[in-house]
């Protein structure tokens, strides 16, 4: 890499937070997708002056740089394509307020999720948002990848527990949105910003929504003959208003699969179980067990099961938490694939995954956060067989053209990244995607932040080059400036 | 699909600078021991889930220094991506072997077995020191020969050359990482624990003694002078305490003997945990034969005991160490079934027995006795709360107030070795006067890890205050564990922190509890 700009960033930052050896840049070109590319060189940060100051250097340098928090996720959000320089932001790790009269907490983005909780439980509160790696991966990706879980179907994704942010934008300016109040005026800022993968900034401080933990928990497990019966439960307990923590569905296949594994009591024999979690006050938690159990039978269930005590409840969940490696662990390679429908659709597409799965001789296993219509198949296949890469991959296409068809879309939590940027005109026209560059293109002009991901290119595109950079445009971060002021906080420069 | 739309393949291979990574072909090739773990490694997801158990992970925040980056380094050099050298060798040095990141990993990654393959290969490559060499292959099995040195060297030490040279600067000068080793190897035993144990007095017709033994154990053994043949349990010389720590080692023959059991104390060489750490598996497997050829027929002993959750933990690997030895393999597995760490062996004989004293137990002294072992923490360990209170020089209190007591658990003890967790909990609930408080994270490495320590103090400091932080948040007096290393750091800890808290053995407590 360029010997001056390396010096620059050394002196900005110091000469052991700049990484550019061989071995140190083969540790930074993967995240938890597995695909690799080097980047130029990473760049430890410790505030958000440093982050501002790195920024102004390589947007100088015309360099590209992506965020990057434990690289957990899994469509390449993380990846640095066109040699971009990793801005690494585990270090900054510090809970920087808990604020309860106010329901909220200020966190820097190198907090592990599940810190935030764990600092938060002896009060009584918690993080809502519950992705699979919460343990390991920190909320500045969270907030990167608008993040989910099980309990997002009561509780709502990443996004919804979001309130306000400190942002680096791509140029080095740094500005808050949003804020503590109950209602910020304005465009929601916070909102485009979450989700956006890294591609419109980076987060330096969140404010995040906390939520009292519930008075009590009851745990469910519904047991089918198929995923259709389960399917229908799905569809009838929230038409009847009922809105548990959690719905959960595991396919024949996956029960197997982790009762071999785990053998946490699910019934071999069954074509589908539901997962159903019910929490709040004590008051009326046994009316709502009744009515779900009601649900559950007069749609055929063989069976509805209430863990009687918390060894009982760990163990219905102990099957959930470990489902990918119960599956992963049968095959040398899989493909994850992450689509979204509308709930009464499950049936139909978990029948149309299955079909294709047969016709592509891939075993297919399905988990999936039921009640968000959100569908997890996995695929396994042996990478080393010459072919088989390729037919999962295009499996998977498959899977995300017929959530696509149903009137679903491409992504439910993982996000698009790298992975799925091919997939993303299944559900947007060349127009809708050309808007959605605008939105790009206001807050990065030039292209380097996180270039090549989230969006694929479409004709004419990236817009960038069609807006004119120079003296007299008003850029995002002079527009974002004004902004801040109604975050409640001064915009600062550096 | 949009025509332009660009594959995922196509922009990663694209993003690829040409300047940088790759090792170009004619490079030296993957050394072929790495071949056996190959099926092994490819089956890390990358998932990342490592990150937030591993204690160096949590100091350095640096890839590189985690499982994950660890086994992809290992599958680039492997795939001729990279090739072993020194800049590699840095990343597979920072590895405390703890087994931490398999916490939470779905394929159940062996890292520590990664890190031993590297380091390995490394010194296969390119060579090991004269130093490491002499101390792994020839130093070590001999231990009258080891004896010899250390006394030697406390001699040199008690000319002040050291002391001065260390003052002036000189130490930091050679090397910082001297000075580090100094700091931890700063007590003045005096004497080696063998030369004490020794001089012991039998407990057999010692009439205080059997005074204060009256009772008969749980699990059945007659204590005493009755005359009937008490059994023999082998006891296990650790490294760390003969050289450092030596009156935690009288403590636990004490013990041991107020059980009932006559003590029989072996000659023992290291068990080559430290060998092994640096991937010198020709050395390990010297140590262990050894040791075995000088054990003898152990089937003489009711058991082999250690306080030291390094030496029982390696002992128990010996087996696999030896696997594919037939003349030594099933002595071996002979020697995995006598050995016990010290805690495990107490509940598996149905605990301590009883204390003649009663309710009261005497912990005062204790402070006394560790201030005046290791140098620079006295003064923390005579102000720590409950125990210092009296205890210098003056009658113990004829009450003696409870003391706090928290546990930290060593990697080798602990469920990621040898799963003996419950055991030295269930002991320290049950010593009067004792209240036990866990602290958080009470089984992440205190960042000694052989010489983990010394060769990387800044990271390993790094550590060790994150556990003082759970560890003074327990609001205990005394940090109990059952190994040498830990107790070393936990101290030096304890002194960075200004923490005022004992760090002591289950032994050590077990023996206050029951004189």
């Amino acid at each position: 890499m360029d010997d001056v700009l390396l010096k620059e960033l050394r002196k900005a930052v110091g000469r052991d937070n700049v990484l550019d050896t061989t071995v140190d840049l083969q540790t930074y070109e993967y995240d938890a997708w597995g695909e690799r590319s080097l980047p130029r060189a990473v760049v430890f940060l410790h505030s958000t002056a440093e982050v501002a100051a790195v920024v102004k250097i390589l947007v100088r340098a015309g360099v590209p740089f992506v965020p990057r928090g434990f690289g957990t996720g899994v469509s390449g959000g993380a990846l640095a394509l066109d040699g971009a320089v990793v801005l690494q932001l585990g270090r900054m790790n510090e809970i920087l307020e808990i604020d309860l009269p106010n329901l909220c907490v200020v966190v820097q983005p190198g907090v592990f999720n599940w810190d935030v909780s764990m600092v938060l439980a002896p009060y009584g509160y918690y993080f809502a948002p519950d992705p699979a790696s919460l343990k390991a991966s920190s909320i500045g990706g969270n907030i990167a990848e608008n993040a989910g879980g099980p309990h997002c179907f009561k509780y709502g994704v990443t996004t919804n527990h979001v309130l306000g942010l400190e942002l680096v934008l791509p140029d080095g300016e740094v500005v808050w949105v949003g804020g503590k109040n109950a209602e910020c005026p304005g465009l929601d800022l916070t909102g485009i910003f979450v989700g956006s993968e890294g591609t419109l900034g980076i987060a330096t401080a969140a404010i995040l929504r906390i939520l009292k933990k519930p008075e009590t928990i009851r745990t469910m497990l519904g047991v089918f003959a198929s995923v259709e019966d389960a399917g229908a439960v799905v569809s009838a307990i929230v038409a009847a208003g009922l809105v548990p923590a959690t719905l959960e569905m595991m396919d024949r296949r996956t029960i197997a699969a982790v009762e071999d594994a785990l053998a946490c009591g699910y019934p071999r024999d069954a074509g589908a179980i539901l997962l159903i979690e019910i929490d709040g006050l004590r008051d009326g938690i046994d009316d709502m067990t009744e009515q779900i159990a009601v649900i559950c039978r007069a749609h055929g269930a063989l069976e509805v099961r209430v863990a009687k005590d918390e060894a009982e409840r760990a163990t219905l969940w102990r099957g959930r938490q470990g489902t990918f490696p119960a599956i992963t662990r049968l095959a040398p390679n899989y493909m994850s694939l992450d689509g979204t429908v509308p709930r009464t659709m499950l049936p139909e597409t978990l029948r149309r995954v299955e079909a294709l799965a047969e016709s592509y001789g891939l075993p297919v296993y399905s988990v999936l956060h039921a009640g968000d219509g959100n569908l997890h198949p996995c695929f396994l296949y042996d990478g080393a067989k010459p072919g088989e890469k390729e037919k999962a991959e295009a499996a998977g296409t498959e899977v995300l053209r017929i959530c696509a068809e149903l009137g679903g879309t491409v992504s439910g939590e993982h996000g698009i990244g790298v992975e799925k940027l091919a997939a993303m005109p299944l559900v947007f026209s060349e127009d809708d995607l050309r808007a959605q560059w605008f939105v790009k293109d206001a807050f990065d002009p030039r292209g380097l932040c996180n270039p090549g991901k989230l969006l694929p290119a479409v004709g004419g595109s990236p817009v960038a080059a069609s807006i004119p950079d120079g003296p007299g445009v008003p850029t995002a971060a002079g527009a974002l400036n004004g902004a801040g002021a109604s975050g409640g906080k001064e915009a600062w420069d550096v | 699909m949009s025509a332009s739309g660009q594959t995922a393949s196509e922009q990663i291979d694209g993003g690829r600078p040409a300047e940088v990574g790759r090792a170009t072909p004619g490079h030296a090739a993957a050394p072929e021991e790495f071949e056996a773990l190959r099926d092994h490694v490819m089956t890390c997801s990358k998932c990342g889930f490592c990150q937030p158990s591993c204690p160096i992970f949590r100091a350095t925040g640096r890839e590189a220094y985690v499982a994950r980056g660890k086994v992809a380094l290992y599958r680039n050099i492997l795939e001729d991506h990279l090739e072993i050298g020194p800049a590699e060798k840095d990343a597979f040095s920072n590895c405390l072997l703890c087994r931490a990141c398999a916490d939470n990993c779905f394929p159940g990654i062996k890292t520590d077995d990664v890190v031993v393959s590297f380091r390995h290969a490394y010194g296969e490559r390119f060579g090991r020191g004269f130093l490491q060499r002499r101390v792994f292959r020839s130093l070590l099995p001999r231990p009258r020969l080891m004896r010899a040195l250390v006394r030697l060297v406390w001699a040199f030490r008690r000319t002040g050359l050291v002391e001065l040279a260390r003052r002036i600067g000189l130490v930091g000068l050679l090397n910082p990482k001297l000075e580090r080793a100094l700091e931890l190897g700063a007590g003045k035993p005096g004497a080696l624990l063998t030369s004490r144990l020794r001089k012991r007095r039998p407990p057999r017709g010692d009439d205080q003694n059997a005074a204060t033994l009256g009772s008969v154990p749980q699990g059945g053994v007659e204590s005493g002078d009755s005359g009937a043949t008490r059994p023999t349990v082998g006891y296990w010389i650790s490294c760390g305490y003969n050289y450092v720590l030596p009156e935690v080692g009288e403590a636990t023959v004490r013990v041991l003997e107020r059980m009932g059991y006559d003590v029989e104390v072996l000659d023992n060489c290291c068990c080559g945990l430290a060998a092994y750490g640096y991937g010198d598996t020709e050395a390990v497997a010297k140590l262990a034969r050894e040791n075995l050829r000088r054990l003898g027929e152990v089937s003489r002993f009711e058991a082999i005991v250690s306080e030291c959750g390094s030496c029982s933990g390696h002992l128990k690997e010996y087996p696999h160490l030896l696997a594919g030895d037939p003349e030594w393999s099933p002595r071996a597995a002979a020697l995995v079934e006598r050995i016990r760490s010290f805690s495990e062996f107490v509940v598996e004989r149905g605990g301590l027995p009883a204390s003649a004293s009663g309710e009261t137990a005497d912990f005062a002294g204790a402070s006394a006795e560790v201030g005046a072992t290791v140098q620079g923490t006295a003064v923390v360990d005579e102000a720590a709360a409950g125990i210092g209170a009296g205890s210098r020089g003056t009658a113990p209190q004829a009450a003696a107030p409870g003391i706090m007591v928290t546990y930290h658990d060593p990697c080798h003890l602990g469920r990621r070795y040898q799963n003996v967790v419950d055991q030295p909990r269930q002991i320290l609930k049950s010593l009067p006067g004792v209240e036990f408080r866990e602290m958080d994270e009470c089984d992440s490495c205190c960042g000694a890890a052989g010489t983990y320590g010394i060769l990387h103090p800044e990271t390993s400091g790094a550590i060790i205050d994150r556990k003082m932080g759970f560890a003074g948040a327990t609001g205990a007096s005394v940090i109990a564990t059952e190994c040498p290393a830990c107790m070393m750091q936990l101290r030096y800890g304890a002194q960075r922190a200004g923490l005022p808290v004992s760090v002591l053995n289950v032994t050590q407590l077990c023996d206050r509890a029951g004189s």
